[in-house]
């Protein structure tokens, strides 16, 4: 076969040669570059410190994956830069950093893949790099960055030390999707942090820069991938930093600044347990945020306490005539105080509003109207 | 039952009927042949199987058991209705009961049937009792549930696509699986043939490389209908050795065959009754005396005309159809209709089904008694499988062959032996086209970096040089390195249908309709602007074919005339890899470049044939690389020497005659279509000196035909002979040697010329 494959190959030679590049024989070694020098046949590593954005907090107040008492020098900030997007055993990544808060410093390190063979280097630097103790926080990395790194381990024959993972994608989706849309890291320094990035790459360029040195030997394009990269930890940093600010800020009971979505951060500090999560909701809603009322008064009713969400849905009813406040204040009525009359009431008014019933979903409609039907045959035996 | 019994009984008295019967072959029913469960079967296997009222196994599945419990790659031949899925559970389960982490892959060639198999496993046969995690995993497993298939299944039931493109390239996720992999089932693996093949067996290469990353060395079982060479098939798609399982244990009931030949309607011209109409008459017969019937159709047109044909002659105000409800089945319908379909045939509801070959495959539609072929389906294996549609266990049944007037149905329809007495077919891969390898070479190093002298089947480092060349591999330290961005699985198809295909629209008065699609080199030579183009019965005229943006528009026309291209093909040999004395010729085999262009086209009046005009066509040459044989007819051998004895004026339409019969033969012992095999011939071929037949592959870079054409040559000349001197035509017709409106005007004797050379040669060539 090897004979006859030989020359046959030659068929398949014009279809690639148009896509073929120029390759390059010259050694690559980007030592001389921005800081960076070798730790291993193909790795090599820049570390810096900088300020830390966390001293000064006292972690951790709103975000899930940080146990209380979570010493800060657990948190590690992690970000990968691969050589593809869209997964998969041959997508490597050429670029990980990862940075620990060391009181007020954060060392940051940045471990770059010179050529594929070093990828064992790279993964047993990271293995000893990284602990199971540690946390990972990390943007999307739940997603992306972690289970790249699980399978660049196993492609080595290492495990990847499973760390708890802390991904900042999630909080920031509820804190900040109503306000600016789909959050990316960019969108949320830009619009959240006021980082302004300057000749920053996009990071569907990225692949194609570090295959681009691969061949051609020439580190020049690299320099800002790893000024983004280096970037994109540090905005990891600011990012929870700022998280944990407004957090700690509304449950000191203070106005947080800054432009958040309130009824997502008091949900936040409530189902971490932080029970001023509920007074910061109240007072969103005596500011006339109504969906935190709603979250306000439906945690009281969970909890039994059913005067303070009589008292929401009351003010929410009155001041507006709030959909929800009556169908809730309705079935206070008629369920726990058994006065069906003014059940009934309350919801012939819904009824009754104009153009009310004609906004509302099928399904809503369809409630509304039974609920009326139930109170009004309710009312009729009663009388 | 008694339905059948009366039915064939009175097919048996029809005088009509069996004027055109050209063989009633009663096979008989034969008894099983069992064996005990194996003394080492797993009670708790054995007791599932007597619950359901197995108490003992047919002998090939004993055989298949014990083969893989001594750990063979096993191939276990298994004809329709014969226990093929005890074959391979039964010793799967065995040993996943025994080794709580082995696990097993299970590949069907489709989804359909992967799922098929999933619900049989949970339903009917065991697993559920044994609480092993069956999983099925293709395209239309949600996310949430992929999660636990792969770190819990048990037994992965997929497809060779989703494999290819979805399991491997992540094959890190699959960690626990891959680790632990003890068994790899392949059903239907006589439908990895021809390109599907030549990829199935790279893909096998890829899915070994990566199992021993992980440390695994499954056992292969595979099963397969009845073909020539199911052994040699599976040992070439596996490349390891295997053990073939082929003496069937199952009974069967008394089966009775009838080949029939519509009747000739115009003798000269050598038309018969079409199949559609013949096909209506005798379903609708067998369905009015209560007999359960399948007919399969050989395309999706058809099936849904044959199925409202049937309905319309049941249709009676006063009988309520006679309460005969009849469906019609193929691919493009919905999942959930043709679910509905297949229980209405098994509960009884439905009464008659019109099928592709959709229904050939395993789906469960249970018994029917009767099945209708309209049409040779191609392949004899695949006649056996649609014949085995029909029959219970122990029951009579009938399968009916109704002859197209094609040149294989009307080979097979007078030639019943052949039918009968062997199967011949063969099925042929090529792994080492040049394409499907460095495709597949691209997906393996994409999953682990390929090292330096790595085998992939055989050597690699010259392609393995040629894709670092163009810049997608990176060779440094001994190994390559996959170094693109991109995902090289999505872009590689297992199926051959290319991404190439032209769209036809439809744009008469606006309409902007896709009515078809069509293959890029089948377009340029049917598809040029001007060309006449017939679509299911409707007629077009080509306003333009673009092929940069793989589009042709058409528009509805009534023009009476119907175009043919006129295509120069120019062949070089390339690469010789040999050249043999075979059958009294020289026949020399290598790598060929087709060079195809089409610049003219000829006008010809509908029914006489007559020309009318040419016009001109400008499109760009068509250039494809791949395997070819060439049939040498030089003086000095003893065919060359009969072809010489020709008068010259007859010589070129006799080497073309002989060409169009190869073209129409062959695909009997290749189990390909004729559309796959590419027939040119020289009267003085420039290269060799002599006239030459080029009977190449029509699959760029060759997907194993000429190989197999070289191997069984004799037989297929043989049958070309066979064909046209059995056919009833005068002089020629589209059953055999083709109708004799040629330019040059008809020939007089074409027929007994070809025959007369045919018989010179081949006879030389026996006595030689
Ligand atoms: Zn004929």
């Amino acid at each position: 076969m090897a004979d006859r494959l030989g020359a046959r190959l030659e068929w398949i030679r014009p279809r690639s040669r148009e896509e073929a590049p120029p390759r390059a024989e010259t050694p690559r070694r980007p030592s001389g570059i921005e800081g960076f020098r070798p730790v291993g046949d193909h790795l090599f590593l820049r570390e810096e410190t900088l300020a830390s954005p966390l001293a000064g907090l006292a972690l951790p107040l709103v975000l899930p994956g940080l146990a209380p008492g979570e010493e800060a020098s657990r948190l590690v900030f992690l970000d990968t830069e691969t050589t593809g997007l869209s997964g998969g055993a041959g997508s490597t990544a050429f670029l990980v950093g990862i940075a620990r808060a060391d009181g007020e410093r954060l060392v940051v390190k940045q471990l770059f893949l010179e050529d594929f063979p070093g990828e064992r280097e790279l993964v047993e630097r990271l293995e000893r790099e990284l602990s199971e103790r540690d946390v990972l926080v990390t943007f999307n990395g739940k997603a992306f960055d972690v289970p790249l790194l699980r399978t660049r381990f196993i492609m080595n024959g290492r495990r990847f030390p499973e760390a708890r993972q802390l991904d900042l994608l999630y909080a920031s989706r509820r804190l900040w999707k109503a306000l600016i849309g789909p959050c990316s890291l960019r969108s949320i320094e830009e619009r959240v942090l006021g980082i302004e990035r300057s000749g920053d790459v996009p990071s569907f360029l990225v692949p194609e820069i570090y295959l681009d040195f691969l061949r051609t030997g020439d580190p020049s394009g690299l320099r800002t991938v790893f000024a983004h990269h280096r970037q994109d930890i540090v905005s990891l940093a600011r990012l929870l930093a700022h998280m944990e600010g407004i957090a700690a800020a509304a449950a000191r009971g203070s106005a947080p600044s800054g432009r958040f979505d309130r009824e997502a951060l008091g949900r936040l500090l409530v189902e971490r347990g932080v029970e001023s999560g509920v007074a910061f909701l109240e007072r969103a809603a005596s500011s006339g945020d109504s969906r935190a009322a709603r979250t306000a008064s439906l945690i009281h009713k969970r909890r039994g306490s059913y005067d303070r969400a009589l008292a929401i849905w009351r003010e929410l009813w009155e001041r507006s005539e709030s959909l929800f406040g009556g169908i809730e204040l309705a079935k206070y009525y008629e369920h726990a105080a058994r006065q069906p009359a003014e059940a009934l009431k309350i919801v012939e008014r819904l009824c009754l509003a104009p153009g009310r019933l004609a906004s509302m979903g099928e399904e809503e409609r369809a409630g509304l109207l039974a609920r009326k039907a139930r109170l009004e045959r309710k009312t009729r035996r009663s009388d | 039952m008694a339905g059948l019994e009366e039915a064939i009984g009175e097919l048996e008295r029809d005088r009509e009927f069996l004027a055109q019967v050209t063989r009633w072959q009663r096979i008989p029913a034969r008894e099983g042949t069992f064996e005990p469960f194996p003394q080492s079967l797993d009670p708790r296997l054995a007791g599932i199987l007597s619950r359901r009222g197995i108490t003992r196994l047919y002998s090939h599945q004993a055989e298949c058991f014990r083969s893989v419990a001594q750990g063979n790659n096993t191939v276990v031949v298994t004809p329709t209705a014969s226990g093929k899925t005890l074959c391979y559970n039964l010793p799967v389960l065995q040993a996943l009961l025994r080794e709580p982490e082995a696990r097993a892959l299970y590949l069907f060639p489709t989804k359909a049937l992967a799922q098929d198999q999933q619900s049989e496993l949970n339903e009917t046969v065991l697993a559920g009792e044994v609480g092993i995690h069956i999983a099925t995993y293709d395209g239309d497993t949600p996310g949430s549930v992929r999660v636990a298939a792969r770190d819990g299944g048990r037994i992965i039931i997929s497809n060779p696509d989703m494999l290819h493109a979805g399991i491997l390239p992540n094959h890190p996720k699959w960690i626990k699986f891959m680790s632990s992999l003890r068994f790899v089932v392949i059903d239907e693996i006589h439908m990895y043939r021809g390109v599907f093949g030549s990829h199935m067996t790279n893909l096998i290469r890829r899915l070994k490389r990566i199992v021993r990353f992980y440390g695994s060395n499954p056992c292969f079982i595979c099963c397969s209908a009845t073909i020539g060479n199911p052994l040699e098939l599976a040992k070439r798609v596996l490349e390891e050795d295997a053990v073939l399982v082929d003496r069937n244990g199952a009974p069967s009931g008394e089966k009775h065959v009838v080949f029939y030949n519509p009747p000739l309607v115009d003798r000269v011209q050598g038309i018969r009754r079409g199949v559609v109409l013949e096909s209506r008459k005798l379903a609708a017969r067998l369905l009015t005396r209560g007999v359960k019937t399948i007919v399969f159709s050989r395309s999706r047109v058809r099936t849904e005309l044959i199925a409202s044909y049937i309905n319309e002659s049941l249709a009676s105000v006063f009988t309520d159809n006679h309460r005969i409800r009849v469906e019609s089945y193929r691919g493009g319908y919905l999942p959930n209709e043709r679910r509905a379909i297949e229980q209405g045939l098994r509960s009884g509801a439905i009464q008659g089904v019109v099928s592709t070959n959709a229904l050939e495959l395993g789906i469960d539609i249970g018994g029917l008694d009767a099945s209708v072929l309209a049409g040779f389906p191609g392949s004899i294996s695949s006649s056996w499988q649609q014949a085995g549609r029909a029959g219970r266990r122990s029951a009579v049944s009938l399968a009916i062959l109704i002859a197209s007037s094609s040149p294989l149905d009307q080979y097979m329809v007078t030639h019943p032996d052949y039918f009968f007495s062997r199967s011949p077919e063969s099925a042929w891969v090529d792994p080492d086209n040049p394409y499907i390898l460095a495709d597949h070479l691209k997906c393996a190093a994409f999953e682990l970096p390929v090292k330096e002298g790595e085998r992939l089947g055989g050597p690699v480092d010259g392609v393995l040089a040629l894709l670092e060349e163009s810049g997608v591999v990176r060779r440094t330290e001994g190994a390559f390195y996959w170094s693109e961005r991109s995902y090289p699985a999505e872009q590689v198809s297992l199926r051959s249908a290319s991404s190439e295909n032209v769209v036809i629209i439809d744009e008469t008065k606006g309409r902007n309709a896709v009515i078809g699609e069509m293959d890029r080199p089948s377009a340029k030579e049917l598809l040029f602007d001007g060309a006449v183009y017939l679509h299911r019965g409707a007629q077009f005229m080509v306003k333009k074919l673009d092929l940069e943006n793989r589009r042709c528009m058409v528009e509805e026309s009534e023009v009476n005339y119907y175009t043919d291209a006129i295509v120069k093909t120019d062949i070089k040999v390339l690469q010789k890899d040999g050249e043999v004395e075979r059958l009294g010729i020289r026949v020399l085999s290598g790598d060929v470049l087709v060079r195809s262009q089409v610049a003219k086209f000829k006008k010809l009046k509908f029914h006489t044939h007559e020309n009318v005009g040419y016009g001109e066509i400008a499109l760009p040459e068509e250039q494809m690389h791949t395997r070819s044989v060439v049939l040498e007819l030089g003086e000095d051998t003893p065919g060359g020497a009969a072809f010489a004895l020709l008068p010259a004026p007859a010589r070129e339409e006799v080497v073309a005659d002989i060409g169009t019969l190869v073209k129409n033969v062959a695909p009997l012992f290749l189990l390909c279509s004729s559309s796959d095999i590419g027939v040119s011939e020289r009267l003085r071929d420039p290269l060799l000196g002599v006239p030459a037949l080029y009977v190449y592959d029509r699959y760029p870079g060759g997907t194993g035909l000429s190989e197999g054409f070289l191997d069984r040559i004799e037989p297929i000349m043989g049958a070309v002979r066979d064909l046209v001197s059995a056919c009833a035509c005068e002089d020629g017709c589209p059953s055999c040697i083709g109708p004799a409106a040629r330019d040059s005007g008809p020939v007089e004797g074409r027929k007994k010329t070809v025959l007369g050379f045919l018989a010179a040669w081949l006879g030389a060539a026996r006595d030689g």
